[in-house]
């Protein structure tokens, strides 16, 4: 077991269905206390982290939006190890 | 003499380098202009009919013809890997150890599955996307399939034919109704996303129909692994889902000389600019159809429209008329629902996809594109095609002297 990680994932400039895609292959490579550092300007992005978060059961610890880019911060605690 | 290589004898690659033989035989003639086009295997599959292969029982022999075939007698051709590919030098290096220099080069290798990046998934997956032989498997292996849960959908973005996964869902529904299994036969679609397809609207559309034949979605399913012994994949979400038979499609990643060369993403995919095609930073380096990383649909008619602005842009600087063309995105992917029905995905960059109704009109359309194909793609259809398309597939026009 690493030490916990921040790993960015920068999905700015990427149409719908690119940032929750960027995610989902993210997390592949997440452990339980990494935290996703997501950037996107999709404007689709805070319904569809929203969604993933509640599907996934992982926690959305951030998320705002500033100058049209979207900052998620999602702390990866339910994957199955 | 101006050498232009062509990489890759799929939609895109043989389309370009057949406008350019058509529209530059002067040059090519005089010893001006020389076109070469490497191709790995020598064989041209037309990969949408690989769907019908699977779930209609087309026969594979009818959907492949060899390159060379299909290629303008101008054209030098060759079957070889490409291995290496060097933008400082401005060389290309093949399997056979060759090297070829170009003046203008043309990336339009494609994209390959990449089978090891899930365990356990080539073992239990019967891949209907990837060629004749794998599609022709899936066609003998739905006559066995009398109950259980049939799991088709996505493993991952981005994938060519992003219609496919869903056309296989409606296919496969027709298939076991029409052989009264529907009762016993539950069909599951599997996608990372929160919908069945990226755009929301034609997702909208989808979901109305899976709903009423009864296809049961996954949403933000990411397959983890799959354990084909017990049959049982396995997802990051937690979610585990037991299948008789899965015809999921695989994740996709660049063909290796794109890793090897350092010249894509993670994944491969080069870094291309979405209107000028060429790939960021060169000014004699296009990347067109799957392997360019663009926001649009990694689709054989996107493939074809990005090879006419490409040909287009090649042949206006060489004869410097000034014109330039830019790529619009333009997508039109036919989307087949069974029962003899489909519909068009139509968007660019700037327009996205209106909600579309499946047709009997739209199918015979789709069929009447594949008909067409194999003349298409020597590049003698493009009247037909500016007619249909117009100004909704491409901007060109005449660069002011500075």
């Amino acid at each position: 077991m690493t030490e916990p990680r921040t790993i960015l994932v920068d999905c700015r400039g990427m149409a719908c269905p690119g940032p929750i895609t960027e995610v989902a292959r993210a997390y592949r490579k997440a452990q339980n206390g990494d935290i996703l550092d997501i950037l996107a300007t999709d404007s689709a992005f805070t319904s569809d982290i929203n969604a993933w978060v509640r599907a996934t059961k992982n926690e959305l610890i951030g998320l705002e939006e500033n100058a049209g880019v979207i900052r998620a911060s999602v702390k990866i605690i339910a994957k199955k190890q | 003499m101006r050498r232009i290589l062509v990489l890759g004898g799929g939609t895109a690659g043989t389309l370009v380098a057949n406008l350019l033989a058509r529209e530059l035989g002067a040059e090519i003639m005089k010893g001006d202009v020389e076109i070469t086009l490497l191709d790995e295997d020598g064989n041209h599959v037309f990969q949408p009919n690989l769907l019908y292969t699977s779930f209609k029982g087309m026969k594979p022999e009818k959907i492949v013809r060899p390159e060379k075939k299909l290629l303008h007698k101008r054209i030098n051709f060759s079957i070889d890997r490409v291995t290496k590919i060097n933008f400082t030098n401005n060389k290309v290096i093949t399997e056979s150890n060759k090297t070829y220099i170009y003046d203008d080069l043309i990336i339009a290798v494609g994209s390959k599955i990449a089978r090891d990046e899930i365990l356990g998934f080539d073992e239990a997956n019967l891949d209907f996307h990837s060629s004749q032989e794998n599609a022709l498997k899936v066609w003998e292996r739905i006559q066995e399939i009398r109950k259980g849960k049939v799991v088709v959908g996505v493993s991952a973005f981005p994938h060519k034919c992003p219609p496919a996964p869903v056309e296989a869902a409606f296919l496969l529904e027709e298939f076991f109704k029409k052989r009264k299994l529907k009762d016993n036969v539950e069909i599951h679609f599997i996608t990372p996303i929160s919908r069945p397809y990226p755009d929301p609207t034609i997702s909208n559309t989808i979901e109305r129909h899976f709903k009423e034949r009864g296809i049961i979605i996954h949403p933000f399913f990411n397959i983890d692994r799959v354990d084909s012994e017990k049959k049982i994949i396995y997802s990051l979400e937690g979610t585990d889902l037991e299948f008789e038979a899965m015809f999921v499609v695989p994740p996709h990643k660049a063909p290796q000389a794109i890793i090897d060369s350092k010249i894509g993403d993670e994944d491969g995919w080069i870094p291309t600019d979405k209107y000028t095609l060429l790939v960021n930073g060169q000014k004699n380096v296009y990347a067109i159809g799957d392997v360019a990383d663009l926001r649009t649909s990694k689709s054989g008619v996107t493939a074809h429209l990005e090879a006419v602005v490409v040909a287009r842009n090649i042949i206006a600087d060489i004869r410097q008329t000034g014109e330039r063309c830019k790529f619009t995105g333009r997508t039109h992917c036919p989307m087949d629902v069974g029962y003899g029905k489909a519909l068009f995905v139509i968007s660019t960059y700037d327009k996205a996809a209106k909600d579309a109704k499946p047709t009997r009109r739209n199918l015979l359309m789709k069929k009447a594109f594949a008909q067409m194909y194999w003349t298409a793609v020597g590049g003698s259809l493009e009247w037909l095609f500016d007619r249909y398309f117009g100004e909704d597939a491409r901007e060109c026009f005449i660069e002011e002297p500075i």
